[in-house]
């Protein structure tokens, strides 16, 4: 597609819009649309009709459990921030050698606060402070090991989460699901989670000497795993 | 927005509730699956959730960021899968009909927009509203939609300008916004 006029650049537009140049292709006309006000805004006018195809669908109503999935990981990330306190919510107010750094994203807060976080507990229990919350290093092994998966379950009485940073995604249709072992037992479902930078409430108690797994399940979880933990805290 | 990149999960659960059925129902009739689509509504909303601070109102309202994210996840998530699915998807007659009650204002406008939007694609000629659901719902791009068309793709890339210059034309005549 070398050498294109305008006038086959602006042919390409509604394709560029709908997404359906291939990358080279799509990569061109980006750089065509960076020189040219005309193709920009008849982008921006042909751009409304991709915005609207959204609403001709049929309009079907989500199941209660998934907005209770979603906003169980959104208090859980929203109490870790709390938990990190105003400073980790907010960058310095005073211009620093960081400040021409992009602005700070939820992921990046919520990485942040769970250090802080970690390290607050740490501090506690170094200090020998009696907040009776233990954090545990988790063993992380396979594909998560290789991503720099870091993982750590914080114990409180019998009440667990479990923190992880730079989770890699399950693969398409499968999800992460949590597990409690205790002695020689058969894990019991623990919960399934899509958070990748943030902590997990192991659902049900867990005492001294349980162990959480992480597994990766098919559709929304199993209720034995069928695949090898990758995650692995003894409590 | 500005609350829920400050990390408010009230203002985020406002967010949700305002947008969770359009956001599920394309999430839907992309992936034609409702566990597949519930996974992909559920990373998008969180996607959102954890990037609000790169929300940018001069481009776009929240709903039109959320259904681009939407749209993004669900095609990657199409694209895992066969043909004969990607197919399926950009065939609207094939789509389970799961509709959502009319319970509220909302949901009537909501569905009124549906049925409005639908009359739109349904008076484009059928070969372009076909390229047009090819690429959006099915996320095939135009070299494989002319392959499967047995059409050149000149043709293919001029009948998607034209099908979305008819539908803007019909959602809003160009004199009325220039």
């Amino acid at each position: 597609m070398s050498g294109l006029d305008h006038r086959e650049f602006s042919e390409a537009l509604g394709a560029y819009a709908l997404e359906a140049l291939p990358e080279e292709e799509n990569a061109r006309v980006r750089e065509h649309l960076a020189g040219c006000r005309e193709c920009r805004a008849e982008l921006e006018w042909l751009r409304a009709s991709v915005d609207a195809l959204p609403a001709s669908v049929p309009q079907i109503e989500p199941p209660p459990e998934l907005k209770a999935r979603v906003m169980q990981t959104v208090e859980a990330d929203a109490e870790l921030l709390r938990a990190a306190g105003e400073r980790a919510d907010r960058p310095e107010r005073r211009r620093r050698w960081w400040s021409a750094a992009p602005a700070f994203t939820t992921p990046v807060r919520i990485a942040a606060a769970a250090g802080v976080a970690v390290i607050a507990v740490l501090v506690v229990l170094i200090s020998g402070g009696g907040l009776g919350t233990r954090t545990i290093q988790a063993q992380v092994t396979g594909p998560a090991l290789t991503a720099g998966t870091r993982a750590s379950l914080r114990v409180s009485g019998a009440h667990a989460q479990l923190v992880v940073a730079g989770l890699p995604a399950p693969p398409a249709n499968h999800v992460d699901e949590l597990w409690v072992q205790r002695g020689s037992t058969a894990p019991a479902p623990a919960g399934t989670f899509v958070v990748r930078t943030g902590s997990v409430e192991v659902t049900g108690a867990v005492r001294s000497g349980d162990q959480v797994l992480v597994t990766v399940e098919p559709g929304r979880g199993s209720s034995a795993p069928t695949t090898a933990p990758f995650i692995v805290a003894k409590a | 927005m500005q609350l829920v990149a400050g990390g408010d999960a009230r203002a985020f659960e406002v967010i949700y509730e305002r947008h969770c059925t359009v956001v599920f129902s394309l999430a839907y009739r992309i992936c034609g699956v409702r566990a597949a689509a519930e996974e992909v509504a559920q990373e998008a909303f969180l996607a959102i959730w954890r990037s609000g601070a790169r929300y940018d109102r001069t481009r776009g309202s929240v709903r039109t960021w959320l259904l681009g994210v939407v749209h993004n996840r669900a095609i990657d998530s199409l694209r895992r899968s066969t043909v004969h699915d990607r197919l399926r998807a950009a065939d609207d007659q094939a789509a389970e009909r799961l509709e959502a009650p009319e319970r509220t204002e909302v949901e009537v406008a909501r569905r009124e927009e549906a049925r409005s939007m639908q009359a739109v694609l349904g008076a484009l000629p059928s070969e372009q509203r076909r390229v047009v659901e090819l690429a959006y719902f099915g996320g095939f791009t135009h070299e494989q939609i002319a392959e499967m068309l047995g059409a050149p793709l000149g043709t293919v890339k001029g009948r998607m300008r034209l099908a979305l210059e008819k539908m803007r034309a019909s959602i809003e005549p160009r004199e009325a916004v220039l």
